[in-house]
C-alpha cells in the first residue's frame, strides 16, 4: 500500500460542507478521478481516507490536509491534477506527496487562524500585548450543558495583528487542548469593552494546521511546530 | 442570498454549485427557467423527475434551467427579517427575474410551499395580479392532474411527461418574446395550440346550491373542451441524464437512480400512478446497462437503485440484475433494489445485492383479507405472502415491514382485524431464536385520487380512521410486532387538496396565511391552521360519495384512460372480481389509443 498526504484549501461556498459530508465529497471524487485507492476489508468496505483535523462548519481552510491511502503507486502531479479535475468549486489540491507507510499518523496540536472583527480595534497592538502579558485569561466557556469559567491564556501560543481589525493566531487545536478562536475574539471584544460579544461578528478562517515536534529545546516556534 | 449561512441549519442546502451542476451564461440564453421543488433540498435532490427535467432542459441552448427549494422556517425567517428574496441556486439571482418559474408538484402537501416560495419571490400570489413584469408560473407532475386546487395561483399547468412537449412550450415563447406581445395573449394564444397546456384563467365553473359543480366551460368559447396529457411513447430512447448532479451534502436518496420503466402494468384500483402514466413502457437492458455505467463513473457514487412502480415487473429484471452485478462487483458499487415480489429468484438477486447484512425487507399486501385485496385488484394472494416471507426468513431476514391501508371502499370491521391476523401468521413463520424478529406493520389511510376507480368514493373520516387505529392497538398481542399510522387529520387535508374544486384554492391561501409551511413534515403540520381554513369544507370535499354522472374538477383533463373504463373497474371493485395486469390481457381501458409500451401487440 501507498500513502498520499494531500494538502487542499476549502473556500467559498465549500466552507458550509461539513465534515462528513467533505468526507463522501472525497470519496466520490477519488471515484469518479478514478483513482485506486484502498479499501478496508470486511463486509462493508470504505476507501482509506483521514482527515488531520475537521474544519468547523462556516470556517474557510487555507492548508487542509487528507491522508489517502492507494493499492498502487500513483505519481504525485497525475493524482493532484486527477482530483483537481473532479473537484467542486471552491476545493483546491495544493499538493499530493507519498509519505511513508510507516509514518505515524498525523497528530495535530496547533492551528493558525486569521480572525476579522466587523469593527476596527483602537489599538490593535495594545489590546495584543494585554493579552499575551496576562498570566491567566478568563472567559465563561458555554457548552450545550453548562457554562464554565476557563483561563485560556495556555492556549494561545502566538498572536500578532495584520491590521485594525484583523489579527493571526497559533492555538491549541485537536483532541487534547483546543481552543476555538471565537473564544480569543469574545475576549478580545470584551477588552474592547464589548459587553456581549455576537460570534457571528467576526469571521475566522484556518489558514494551517501543525504537528508539536516533541522534546524539542528550540524556543523557535516555526521549529517547534511542524507544519501539516 | 446574501445572509450570513453561518447562522441557519444545513447551509449547504442553499449554496449550489454541486458536481455536473450546468453553467451558463444567463445573459446569453434567451429563456430562464427556474425549476422549484416546494420541499426541502434533500427532499427535491432525491427526485429522479426534477433530475430529468433539469438536464432535459438544458440541453437546449437556449434554455437555462436553474433550482429553487423551499427554504427551510429558519432560513424563511432570516430571509424576510432581511428583506432577501428567494433566488436560484444556480445563479443566486431573483426567480422574478426569470421568464418562467415552475414547480413539480408531487404531493399534495406541499401546496402551501409553493405558495410560499411565489410569494419569497416577491411574485404575487394570485395569478390575475400578475403583470408583464413577472415570470410566467407554471406546474406540473402527478397532483397537476387535478390542476383546479392551485388554479387561482398557477398561470398554465403541463399535464403529463415532460420529454413530450416542453419543446413546443420553450419555441413557442421564444417567438412570442421575438413579437414582444403581453404575457395574456401568450397565454390565451400561443400556449393554447399545445394540447397538453391548460390555461385555468381561461375556463370558469358554476356551482349547484348543493356545491356540485353545474357546468365548466371556456369563458370566451375559443379554449378547447379537452387538455390531453402528454406522452413520449418510446421509453427506450427517451432523454436520460448520464452527467446527474451529486449533491455536496447528504440527501434523503444519496445515490444514484436508474429509471426501468414508465407507467405500471398492474392496475390496483387505489393507485393513481397506475393510471396516470399508463401505457406501460419499458427500456432495454443493454440501454438501462449503458446508462448506469455512464452515471457512476460521472458521478462517483457507490450505489445504484433501480426504480420504477413496481421494479419486480420489469420483463429484463434478471438479466439487467446479473449484468449489473458482474459490472460493479469490482468498482464497489452496491446496487439497491426497491421492493421486490418475494419469491426464490428474487431472494436470490437480493441476496447478492445486500451481502451478509440484511435490510429489512419489505411486502405490501396494502389490505389484511382476501376479499379486500380483491376489491383493490391486488394481485397478492396469501399464500404468496406467506411463501415469500417464509422463503425470506430461510434466507436469513429477520426484519419485514408491511403496507397496509385503513379505509378502503367496502372495508368491514373482519377486513381490519385481517391486518393483524396477517402479521401474527408471519411471526408464526419465524423459527430462529436469534436475531430477534421485527415485524414493522405500518397503517396509512386511504385517501381516494382522481383518475383511479375509487375517484367517486367516500373518505373515511378522521374519526372513523381513527377508531380503526385504536381497533388495531386493541388486537396486537404479540411484542415482536410494531404498528405505526399516519395522522387521521392529515389524510382528511390530502383528501380535499386531492379531490378539491377552485373554491379549494381559498382555503389553501387562508391556511398559508395563517402559517401553514411544509404540512407534509409532522413536526411542522398545523392542526389548528387546517381546521379553521377547511371550515368544515371536508364534509363536502373527503366524506362525500360522488355519483358517476357528477362532473367532477378534473373531468377537463384526458390521461388516456376512459372515464368508463374506471366506471367498469369500480363496479368489478364492488364484486371482488379482478382485471387481469396488461401484459396478461388488455381491459381496454383506452390507454392502447397513445399507442406505446405495452399496448403494442
Amino acid at each position: 500500500m501507498f500513502k498520499y498526504a494531500v494538502n487542499f484549501s476549502k473556500k467559498g461556498k465549500t466552507r458550509f460542507i461539513g465534515h462528513l459530508d467533505l468526507l463522501r465529497l472525497f470519496q466520490r471524487a477519488i471515484n469518479r478521478a478514478a483513482l485506486p485507492v484502498a479499501r478496508s476489508t470486511g463486509f462493508n468496505p470504505h476507501q482509506l481516507i483521514t482527515f488531520a483535523l475537521p474544519l468547523p462548519l462556516g470556517m474557510e481552510g487555507e492548508n487542509e490536509r487528507a491522508d489517502i491511502r492507494a493499492e498502487r503507486f500513483v505519481d504525485e502531479i497525475d493524482m493532484k491534477n486527477r482530483l483537481n479535475r473532479v473537484m467542486p468549486e471552491g476545493i483546491v489540491i495544493s499538493r499530493c506527496r507519498a509519505v511513508s507507510e510507516n509514518e505515524q499518523a498525523v497528530r495535530v496540536t496547533a492551528s493558525l487562524y486569521e480572525i476579522t472583527f466587523k469593527d476596527a480595534f483602537a489599538d490593535m497592538r495594545a489590546t495584543i500585548n494585554e493579552t499575551l502579558c496576562a498570566d491567566e485569561l478568563l472567559v465563561l466557556k458555554k457548552t450545550k450543558k453548562n457554562a464554565a469559567v476557563t483561563n485560556i491564556r495556555p492556549d494561545i501560543i502566538s498572536l500578532s495583528a495584520i491590521s485594525d481589525y484583523a489579527v493571526t493566531a497559533l492555538l491549541s487545536a485537536g483532541g487534547e487542548r483546543n481552543l476555538k478562536p471565537s473564544l480569543l475574539a469574545a475576549y478580545m471584544a470584551q477588552r474592547r469593552g464589548a459587553d456581549e460579544f455576537d460570534p457571528l461578528s467576526a469571521t475566522y478562517k484556518r489558514i494551517a494546521i501543525y504537528s508539536e515536534v516533541k522534546d524539542h529545546n528550540d524556543s523557535s516556534l516555526a521549529r517547534r511546530f511542524l507544519r501539516l | 442570498m446574501t445572509l450570513d449561512l453561518r447562522d441557519v441549519e444545513k447551509p449547504a442546502r442553499y449554496i449550489g454549485g454541486e458536481v455536473n451542476m450546468v453553467v451558463k451564461d444567463a445573459k446569453s440564453v434567451c429563456m430562464r427557467f427556474a425549476l422549484c421543488f416546494p420541499d426541502v433540498y434533500e427532499v427535491g435532490m432525491s427526485h429522479l423527475g426534477l433530475s430529468i427535467l433539469y438536464f432535459f432542459m438544458n440541453r437546449r441552448d437556449d434554455v437555462y434551467c436553474e433550482r429553487a427549494f423551499a427554504p427551510w422556517i429558519d432560513m424563511e425567517a432570516r430571509m424576510r427579517e432581511s428583506h432577501s428574496a428567494l433566488t436560484s441556486l444556480e445563479t443566486d439571482e431573483p426567480l422574478k427575474a426569470f421568464d418562467f418559474v415552475g414547480f413539480t408538484l408531487q404531493y399534495e402537501m406541499s401546496y402551501t410551499n409553493v405558495i410560499n416560495m411565489l410569494d419569497l419571490a416577491g411574485i404575487p400570489i394570485f395569478s390575475k395580479d400578475r403583470t408583464d413584469d413577472d415570470p410566467l408560473i407554471c406546474a406540473g407532475g402527478p397532483c397537476a392532474y387535478n390542476p383546479e386546487p392551485l388554479a387561482d395561483f398557477i398561470d398554465f399547468f403541463y399535464i403529463g411527461e415532460g420529454e413530450a412537449a416542453l419543446d413546443s412550450v420553450f419555441d413557442g415563447y421564444k417567438a412570442h418574446k421575438a413579437s414582444g406581445k403581453s404575457r395574456r395573449e401568450f397565454l390565451t394564444s400561443a400556449l393554447c395550440d399545445i394540447p397538453c397546456v391548460y390555461t385555468p384563467s381561461l375556463y370558469q365553473a358554476q356551482y349547484k346550491d348543493n356545491g356540485e359543480i353545474e357546468a365548466f366551460f371556456s369563458m370566451d368559447g375559443q379554449a378547447r373542451k379537452i387538455t390531453r396529457k402528454a406522452f413520449a411513447p418510446d421509453a427506450d430512447s427517451l432523454f436520460f441524464p448520464e452527467k446527474p448532479l451529486v449533491p455536496l451534502i447528504e440527501v434523503v436518496h444519496d445515490r444514484a437512480a436508474l429509471e426501468l420503466f414508465r407507467g405500471c402494468v398492474r392496475g390496483c384500483r387505489f393507485c393513481q400512478a397506475g393510471y396516470i402514466y399508463r401505457p406501460p413502457r419499458e427500456k432495454k437492458p443493454d440501454t438501462l446497462l449503458n446508462q448506469a455505467r455512464a452515471i457512476i463513473s460521472n458521478t462517483g457514487y457507490d450505489e445504484i437503485s433501480l426504480l420504477s412502480l413496481s421494479a419486480s415487473d420489469y420483463s429484463g429484471f434478471n438479466e439487467l440484475a446479473d449484468k449489473l452485478f458482474d459490472d460493479f462487483a469490482d468498482k464497489k458499487v452496491n446496487i439497491s433494489l426497491p421492493s421486490l415480489r418475494v419469491d426464490a429468484v428474487s431472494l436470490d438477486i437480493m441476496t447478492k445485492a445486500q451481502g451478509v447484512r440484511k435490510s429489512s425487507l419489505t411486502f405490501a399486501p396494502e389490505a389484511g383479507s382476501q376479499r379486500l385485496r380483491d376489491v383493490a385488484n391486488k394481485g397478492v394472494t396469501e399464500e404468496d405472502a406467506l411463501n415469500g416471507v417464509g422463503l425470506a426468513f430461510e434466507h436469513g431476514w429477520s426484519k419485514v415491514k408491511l403496507y397496509f391501508m385503513i379505509g378502503l371502499p367496502t372495508e368491514t370491521e373482519d377486513d381490519v382485524a385481517d391486518i393483524i391476523r396477517l402479521a401474527d401468521k408471519i411471526t408464526k413463520l419465524y423459527k430462529k431464536k436469534s436475531p430477534p424478529l421485527r415485524v414493522n406493520v405500518s397503517v396509512s389511510c386511504f385517501v381516494p385520487k382522481p383518475f383511479t376507480p375509487f375517484q367517486w368514493e367516500s373518505q373515511n373520516s378522521a374519526d372513523m380512521f381513527s377508531d380503526k387505529q385504536l381497533f388495531l392497538k386493541s388486537l396486537k398481542r404479540d411484542k415482536r410486532i410494531s404498528l405505526s399510522y399516519h395522522d387521521p387529520f392529515v389524510s382528511v387535508v390530502e383528501g380535499v387538496l386531492a379531490r378539491g374544486d377552485r373554491r379549494v384554492g381559498g382555503t389553501i391561501f387562508t391556511a398559508w396565511k395563517l402559517g401553514a409551511r411544509f404540512d407534509g413534515w409532522s413536526e411542522l403540520f398545523k392542526r389548528e391552521v387546517w381546521k379553521t381554513a377547511l371550515a368544515g369544507s371536508e364534509e363536502f370535499y373527503t366524506l362525500r360519495a360522488r355519483s358517476v354522472e357528477e362532473i367532477l374538477p378534473w373531468d377537463h383533463i384526458d390521461v388516456g384512460v376512459r372515464k368508463s373504463h374506471l366506471i367498469t373497474e369500480r363496479e368489478k371493485a364492488y364484486d371482488e372480481r379482478l382485471t387481469p395486469n396488461c401484459r396478461e390481457a388488455c381491459s381496454m381501458c383506452g390507454a392502447r389509443e397513445l399507442a406505446g409500451g405495452t399496448c403494442i401487440v
